[in-house]
């Protein structure tokens, strides 16, 4: 399935195999060190990140199309004597063509002008002990060469069965990232990935249902139930009527909460927010809410690399990332500090929580709509952007599943809204929470890059790091404007 | 900086491989896209740990081959011709299984010229050969000047101000089964300066337009009258920063949008809302549906005023220029909107089957315009809008003619960023510099305000556009597919007067 140089074959002993696609943290390592040998720099760090994936995408009833391959990056970053530094981003695995490209950013880095203020290999950082988080399930690498001819038209039969439209997608990933540096500052992880997701559309297009799974292993995910799950929302959904917009009371699915919550990893940064510019600040001029109560007291925010529901890499580069209560029954606990701030502070680094489990309650979609008067049961959301970081609100649109709920029952399917909310007047009005599932995000691109890891090429790599999150029943919840879109 | 790139017949080579190894493993069609892409960046940042200089150099390859009416896609990075033809049989090998299931798609695919040719983008200086602290000396000086117009002003935060030389340039060779060869090679490059600043002032961001953005070298950013312009775009966001701001209350106000405003929300609403995939559904999962399907109920109706006309390009040289796209297509120009009508889409090979009724009607050839795009060669090839151009108004009407209709109104100058749907059927921004007009003149800033839109509603609003004086250029990085990938998009518009748009408030207090 992928392919490699004969040089990174002979210099690493990798060769890619059906079940090891990706290279290993030694032949990462290995791979590593022959490029820092090849600079003369005092300050150099390596990071490599090798993935395979397979993909199929489908749509109207087909397969749309399949992508299959490997990805192979390097980015070496040299400085020397803390002058600004050379960054060097490369695919291309070849002594040659490394050792020029190396020879080439070092001479650069020599005539660079200016002061780096001091690179972050001469920072006294604390590498933890790291236990690498075991993100890696076999069963997804078998079914990197098994899943499309068997999920795929279950997928797909699953919808047209009902007379609808099927569109979808069924991505695995294997992947794994190592960085080393001059002072021998190592990280490594590896990790697998698989995410489905189902569109049920009706034929004249008035009607949208959406479902979706995301987990490490394969196994865990019922291909079936998601095609079911689609064209039952679908189904639902037919014959929606416009409602006013207006401030109601909101039922929001997983997913929904995901593709807002996610946001919440910029608010928690601690530069950002000392200097004045998350809604965690204690006014525009700076100041934070640490150790303050922001959030309803049942509500709990943690990451955790050894999460069984997710988890994500134990180190961010060569930095230990570990687990963090970042809000212990409402109260904000800890913040993220970045390598610079963490240096100035004298704190230890903390990576900004890409992935997060919230947790709060027990209340299941079914019992928060038995108990909900009246009020908007939303499936997930489209286009969610944040617009003013210092109040944490977003814009965005309600999509595939949005009904009407009177008197304990869905009543009836409603036109999408287009909302204007914030997390943190959410998480103050909660009236219910419910368990915590990994979510699926979908078509999930980012809004603004400053509230998203892009990678190298200025991209943001699917798949995201897993959100573990509850449905939540929320009071007032601002559904701004009526949206034409289905 | 990095070696030069591959040479044409190096890379030429390794796609007839390609193309011999899909046709040997039964491929009825095939196409490859491959070739290298370098990036060269000078930065002057104040952020500590950012590279001051960037070099990115990139080789990657995508086959997708058409087996038994089933497409499949495979890519590699691996520059050797074993590497290559292997992928080309897994894309196969993927194809007919998937053939087998029998879940292919249906596989029309439009007619084109073959063809085989070279391209190279004229330059007078090759900015990969200037020396970095040659570029960081003049960057510098740039940067000077925005600061010295700047001054003291205190809502501006010149520490968070990034500057920046972006150069590109790539090399890429396009082949299929059907005998196109062709190899081009692109050169851009863009300058851009400024940041922003946020201290409970509001947005108050002196952000001058990218100086440059275009196909060329480094004789781009050594014109004449770049430190004038920066000057010019300083002292005038210092002054409207000074200006008093509030949130406007609630309601429906007439709005005027300047040529880079008109340019954003067209480009970010109607453009992609004609790439042709979106409108067939094959993005249903994905970026989702267009507001203008299906097809048969939208070609021909009426969607704005009748003196709206838009075509749409790829243009020698630009930013978004090709000599072919990536089905190996030469782009052709054509109008998507004529007298306020949709008469025309984005289009692919794979895509433009769906108007053969429509242009057999009118008696037009069924062909592509070229607007496939793969960001990268190992990216998958979609529709993406070119270049697309509103016409101004043919009598005089400048911005400040168009100010002086608004009683009580808002002008947009600038807006970073617009919050579309899954249709782009309506949107939102905040993000953007937004003044209050009272009797024709501007006497406030807005803050805490949003501008809400239903996208048809907006368009058929429009009363009046500007004159030639009054288009401005507009880039936007629009994302697409699953995985998602960005592409950049551009429209070219004139300023334009909206009779009413509205208004939310987004502040509220924590």
């Amino acid at each position: 399935m992928s392919h490699t140089s004969s040089y990174l074959s002979r210099l690493t002993g990798f060769v890619p195999s059906p079940e090891r696609p990706v290279m290993t943290e030694a032949q990462m390592r290995k791979l590593s060190e022959v490029i820092l040998s090849m600079t003369t720099l005092d300050q150099a760090w390596i990071t490599i990140e090798h993935s395979a994936r397979v993909v199929t995408r489908i749509a109207n009833d087909r397969v749309l199309a399949t992508e299959d391959g490997s990805t192979i990056q390097l980015m070496i970053d040299v400085t020397d004597h803390n002058r600004n530094g050379v960054g060097l981003w490369t695919n291309q695995v070849t002594e040659g063509t490394l050792r020029a490209l190396v020879q080439r950013a070092d001479a650069m880095a020599r005539a660079q002008m200016g002061n780096d203020e001091g690179a972050i290999t001469a920072a006294p950082t604390v590498q933890d002990e790291i236990k690498p988080a075991d993100l890696w399930r076999p069963a997804t690498i078998t079914a990197m060469h098994e899943s499309r001819n068997t999920a795929v038209p279950t997928l797909i039969h699953g919808v047209t069965r009902r007379g609808l439209r099927a569109a979808g997608f069924v991505g695995l990933i294997a992947k794994s990232q190592s960085v080393l540096t001059r002072e021998a500052l190592h990280g490594y992880s590896e990790q697998t990935d698989c995410e489905v997701t189902m569109t049920a559309r009706s034929a004249d297009g008035r009607s949208s249902g959406w479902a979706g799974a995301a987990n490490r292993d394969w196994s865990l995910i019922d291909v079936a139930s998601i095609a079911n799950d689609a064209a039952e929302m679908c189904i639902k959904n037919t014959g929606a009527v416009a409602l006013e917009p207006g401030r109601r009371t909101a039922i929001l699915g997983p997913a929904a909460v995901a593709q807002m919550m996610r946001y919440l990893n910029y608010e928690f940064d601690a530069e950002e927010t000392d200097n004045g510019r998350t809604a965690f600040s204690k006014s525009p001029a700076g100041g934070n809410k640490l150790h303050q109560r922001v959030f309803d007291p049942r509500i709990t925010m943690r990451s955790d690399p050894w999460d069984p529901d997710g988890g994500y890499p134990s180190s961010n580069g060569p930095f230990a990332n570990p687990g963090k209560t970042w809000v212990e029954n409402g109260v904000l606990k800890d913040m993220a500090y970045g390598v610079g701030y963490a240096m100035t502070k004298g704190k230890a680094y903390t990576s900004r929580p890409y992935s997060l489990r919230i947790e709060g309650g027990t209340t299941t979609l079914e019992q928060m709509i038995a108990q909900c008067k009246e009020g908007i049961y939303v499936n997930r959301f489209s286009s969610v952007d944040m617009i003013d970081a210092r109040t944490g609100m977003m814009t965005g649109v309600t999509r595939d599943g949005c009904f009407y709920v009177k008197d304990g029952k869905i009543n009836r399917p409603v036109k999408n809204f287009r909302f204007l909310e914030s997390p943190f007047f959410i998480l103050n009005k909660l009236v219910a929470i419910g368990p915590t599932h990994r979510a699926a995000f979908g078509y999930t691109p980012p809004g603004n890059p400053d509230y998203d890891p892009l990678d190298a090429q200025g991209q943001l790599p699917w798949p995201r790091h897993p959100m573990i999150v509850p449905p939540f029943m929320v009071e007032d919840f601002n559904f701004s404007a009526l949206a034409d879109a289905v | 900086m990095p070696d030069e790139l591959a040479p044409p017949a190096a890379l030429e080579e390794l796609a007839a491989a390609a193309m011999d190894a899909a046709r040997s493993a039964g491929a009825t069609y095939a196409d490859v896209r491959l070739g290298e892409r370098q990036t060269y960046s000078i930065i002057q940042t104040f952020n500590i740990f950012s590279p001051g200089v960037l070099l990115a150099e990139y080789f990657s390859y995508g086959v997708r081959v058409l087996v038994d009416g089933a497409w499949a896609f495979a890519h590699g990075t691996v520059p050797s011709i074993d590497a290559i033809a292997s992928t080309a049989r897994e894309a196969v090998a993927s194809a007919q299984g998937v053939a087998r299931a029998g879940v292919a798609t249906k596989a029309d695919f439009a007619p084109a010229t073959t063809v085989t040719g070279r391209y190279e983008t004229p330059i007078k200086i090759d900015p990969f050969v200037v020396p970095a602290e040659e570029q960081l000396a003049l960057l510098n000086a740039y940067a000077a000047t925005l600061s010295r117009s700047v001054g003291s002003f205190p809502a501006f935060d010149l520490a968070i101000y990034v500057h920046n030389f972006r150069w590109n340039r790539e090399r890429r060779t396009i082949a299929t089964t059907e005998g196109t060869m062709v190899t081009q090679t692109l050169r851009t490059g863009s300058a851009g300066f400024g940041g922003g600043g946020d201290r409970g002032m509001g947005i108050t961001s002196v952000r001058p337009p990218e100086i440059i953005a275009g196909a060329g070298g480094y004789e781009m950013v050594l014109v004449p009258g770049i430190s004038e312009r920066i000057k010019v775009a300083a002292e005038d966001g210092t002054r409207m920063a000074r200006l008093p701001r509030r949130p406007l209350p609630v309601g429906r106000y007439p709005v005027v949008f300047d040529g880079y405003a008109t340019a954003k929300v067209f480009g970010e609403t109607i453009s992609p809302a004609l790439e042709l995939d979106r409108v067939l559904g094959e993005e249903a999962d994905a970026s989702g549906v267009s507001l203008f399907a299906p097809l048969e109920e939208t070609l021909g109706s009426q969607i704005a005023p009748t003196f709206v006309n838009v075509s749409a390009d790829r243009p020698l040289p630009s930013m978004l220029g090709a000599q072919w796209d990536d089905e190996g297509v030469v782009p052709e120009p054509y109008a998507v909107i004529e007298n306020g009508r949709i008469v025309d889409f984005h289009t692919s090979r794979c895509t433009a089957p769906a108007l053969a009724a429509w242009y057999a009607k009118q008696g037009r050839p069924l062909r592509s315009h070229g607007c496939s795009v793969a960001p990268d060669p190992e990216n998958p090839v979609l529709v993406r809008a070119p270049h697309v151009t509103m016409a101004p108004a043919s009598s005089t009407a400048s911005l400040d003619d168009l100010c002086k209709e608004l009683t009580h109104g808002i002008l947009v100058r600038e807006i970073r960023e617009v919050s579309t749907d899954q249709q782009y059927a309506g949107g939102q921004f905040s993000w953007a510099d937004m003044l209050e007009i009272e009797r024709g003149k501007v006497v406030r800033r807005l803050g805490e305000t949003a501008l809400q839109f239903s996208t048809k509603a907006l368009w058929k609003s429009l009363k009046a556009l500007g004159d030639a004086s009054t288009i401005r250029t507009e880039y936007s990085r629009l994302y697409k597919g699953q995985p998602w990938f960005s592409a950049l998009h551009a429209t070219t518009a004139p300023a334009a007067f909206f009779g009413g748009i509205n208004v939310v408030s987004t502040g509220r207090a924590l």
